[in-house]
Parts: C-alpha cells; sequence; structure tokens
C-alpha cells in the first residue's frame, strides 16, 4: 500500500465556481492513484449538493477500480442521510440501509446498452414521484430526449464507457425544481474542439463554440447530433439553467444569456448540470408545423 | 418496403447512434435499388437526434434530397419527432451539401470572435 492520501472536503460543495475547483482539483489530484488509502475528512463540511454525487461518485468508482482504499471520516449524519438516500453510499458501500428518498434521482452509472431500461429509470425517478407537478407528456419527452442526447453526447464525444448522473429535487420551492447532473472521465470539449480546429482556444471558449449552432467536431459520413443545442432550447423555454464544466472551462447559461466562470483547475472530463423548473406543464409548445411531404 | 424502427430494437426508445445504423443500411440497400420505402415510425416513444441522424443524416452522404424525397416516405411519426427529424434533416443537408462551406462556417464562427 502506497502512503495515504488526504482530502479534506470544504465546508459547503455547490455547483459553483468553488465547488467545481474542488472536484477539478480532486480529480486531477488523484487520477493516477492506485493501491493507496484515501482519506476524505468531511469534518468542515456542512452541505454537499445531491446531484454533485455523480461527480464524486465517478471520480471514486476511478479509484476502486485502481485499488484504491476509501474512508470517509467525519461525516455529518445530514450528509451521511443524503449519500444514503440517493444510493451513492450503497454505490460503495455493500448493505447501505437507509430507503431510497422520493426527493432525488439515485446515483446511477449508465452505459446506455439497454436503452429501455435507462428510459424508464429516468423517466420514473423524474416524473413518478409522488408531490410533483405534473408535467404534460409533450413536455415530459422533450425532458428525457434532452437528458439522453447529453448522456449520448458524453459517450461519443467523451469517449467513455459510463455516464454518471445524480439529482435532486426542490419540491418546496416556487415553482418545485429539480437539479441533475451528469458526468463523464473522458475527453473534454477544450480536447475535442481545439483538435478539430487545430488551434489553441480556452475552456470557457471551447465550450461556448460546441454550444453553438451547426458547430460540431464529428467528421466524416454523418453528421453529428443537436444535443447541446436542443438542451440551450429547452433550458431557455423552462427559464431554468444549464452548467458546462471541462477542462478548465466553466460556461453558464441562464435568463438566455451565457456566462463564463473562471476555474482554477482542470476537470478531466465533462460535467453537465441542468436545473429544471417542474411548475409549468406546457412550457414547451410546438409551434412549426412540418410536413413529411418532400421532407428531404 | 415498409420499414418499421420497432422492430429493430427492444422497445420503444432509440439512443445511441449504433441502434440506427442497421436500420440505415437497410434503406440504402433498397434505395439504392431505387424500391419505394415507408419508414414506419409506430410506437416509437423517445428518439435521439444522435440516433436519426445514424438513421437517416447519414443517407445524405449517399443519395441527393431528389431521390429521398422520391423514394422514401415517412409514416406514423408524431408532431414532435417530426420537428426532431426536420432539425436533423436540415443539419445534414448544410453537413453534405458543401462540407468545406460547412467547415468554413464553423472555423469562421471561431475566428470572428
Amino acid at each position: 500500500m502506497n502512503n495515504p492520501i488526504n482530502v479534506t472536503i470544504p465546508a459547503r460543495v455547490l455547483c459553483n465556481e468553488i465547488g467545481y475547483d474542488f472536484l477539478s482539483a480532486l480529480a486531477g489530484e488523484t487520477i493516477s492513484a492506485s493501491g493507496s488509502e484515501i482519506n476524505f475528512n468531511f469534518g468542515n463540511c456542512t452541505w454537499f449538493e445531491g446531484n454533485l454525487c455523480a461527480v464524486l461518485g465517478n471520480i471514486l468508482d476511478g479509484l476502486v477500480q485502481r485499488n484504491n482504499k476509501i474512508r470517509f471520516n467525519n461525516i455529518n449524519n445530514d450528509i451521511l442521510n443524503t449519500f444514503s438516500r440517493n444510493k451513492f453510499l450503497s454505490a460503495f458501500i455493500p448493505n447501505d440501509s437507509l430507503e431510497l428518498d422520493s426527493l432525488t434521482i439515485p446515483y446511477q452509472k449508465f452505459k446506455l446498452v439497454d436503452e429501455q431500461k435507462a428510459k424508464d429509470f429516468i423517466k420514473a425517478e423524474l416524473f413518478d414521484k409522488p408531490d410533483m407537478p405534473h408535467m404534460s407528456d409533450e413536455a415530459q419527452k422533450l425532458i428525457l430526449i434532452n437528458i439522453f442526447e447529453v448522456c449520448v453526447n458524453a459517450i461519443t464525444h467523451g469517449q467513455c464507457e459510463f455516464v454518471y448522473c445524480c439529482g435532486q429535487f426542490f419540491p418546496m420551492k416556487n415553482p418545485p425544481e429539480v437539479s441533475i447532473s451528469f458526468v463523464d472521465l473522458g475527453r473534454t470539449i477544450k480536447a475535442n474542439v481545439n483538435e478539430y480546429l487545430k488551434v489553441q482556444m480556452t475552456g470557457n471558449k471551447t465550450i461556448l463554440w460546441a454550444l453553438d449552432e451547426g458547430n460540431t467536431t464529428k467528421t466524416g459520413n454523418e453528421p453529428g447530433g443537436l444535443g447541446l443545442k436542443l438542451l440551450q432550447s429547452l433550458i431557455n423555454y423552462n427559464k431554468g439553467s444549464l452548467q458546462i464544466v471541462s477542462a478548465d472551462g466553466f460556461v453558464e447559461l441562464k435568463n438566455n444569456v451565457f456566462r463564463e466562470h473562471s476555474i482554477k483547475d482542470y476537470f478531466p472530463g465533462t460535467i453537465v448540470t441542468i436545473k429544471l423548473l417542474l411548475g409549468d406543464s406546457n412550457f414547451y409548445c410546438i409551434t412549426n408545423e412540418v410536413n413529411t411531404d418532400n421532407i428531404f | 418496403m415498409n420499414i418499421t424502427i420497432k422492430d429493430f430494437l427492444e422497445g420503444n426508445t432509440a439512443l445511441a447512434p449504433s441502434k440506427g445504423y442497421p436500420i440505415h443500411d437497410v434503406i440504402k440497400s433498397s434505395l439504392d435499388n431505387r424500391e419505394e420505402v415507408f419508414l414506419d415510425f409506430n410506437g416509437m416513444e423517445l428518439m435521439t437526434t444522435a440516433f436519426l441522424n445514424a438513421v437517416i443524416g447519414k443517407l445524405y452522404s449517399e443519395f441527393t434530397s431528389d431521390v429521398l424525397n422520391t423514394y422514401l416516405k415517412i409514416k406514423n411519426i408524431s408532431s414532435s419527432d417530426l420537428v426532431l427529424l426536420k432539425k436533423v434533416i436540415d443539419t445534414a443537408k448544410l453537413y453534405f451539401t458543401d462540407p468545406e462551406a460547412f467547415d468554413d462556417h464553423m472555423k469562421k464562427t471561431f475566428n470572428d470572435e
């Protein structure tokens, strides 16, 4: 066993510059660790956003695969309960006994081999919760399409095997909200875009480029998907928010405006966090009538 | 020829491009022989643009719009999926009509910043 590695979890791990900086540093600093004992000290930590378990889980999964031994120390009961109820803990600690909370989309890693199962799972976890406002079938469908566009995007462009996902509901907010994070530790948007364009843009500029209509790093005889573009339009219609963290980039879309944040560290993959408002059942109306005749 | 998408899948969901390639190949084979193809979306609940690109977007590298309009017919598609399909078609047209212009457009987007 190599020397132990000690990681101090900050006081509040949120979907902001500080939270993403910490997770980026953690991913970067532990990416080559193997055969070590890694102690996560939660002594200072009073809040850890549930959806960010997707990021922590992706990092821990890699550590476990590389024969590291993981310990959580000084974790308070609130965080322990959160980690337990969203099934994050049971992914790493067998026999965790707390019941699943209806306010979470449980921690999950997808391979997208069984697409039907993946869709049924997310649909049930997202829309079939007690006390959640009803959303129209079309609105539900649009949200699901966008979620899976992100997953397919991660697997295709990140060249990774799994996408990690976790979500948290906030039913007491008005309107109720859900935050979901998707993570892959794979090729970054920065690496893909800069290689494709043969330039050296910053992480933020490459994310903005990837979000622009018509832009794709795909080459050959198949055009790229429209995943991130569709997602933007969903977010704008829904009045939610979208955050993308990749390499040294962190871009947020809210109220139709892109905001570039700066993170000090480098995330060796991509995090997509979407926040959706659940109160409006018909936020998305299809206004364009399209005819199938001569559609091509 | 009638091609029902659901027959190629294990359910009503199509997410990854890999699920679309076998359907694309059957369509292509019929279109190569200038046979009329009815692509039936009956029973489909959820499809991504990545899947639709693999099934249909890719056809633009092999056939003209005229051939596709003449021989490929869309059946039983929901209005929301049709909007999605139209976006995929418009992107594929732009991508394949003039790949260099498409490429230039993308690079210009960056250089203009």
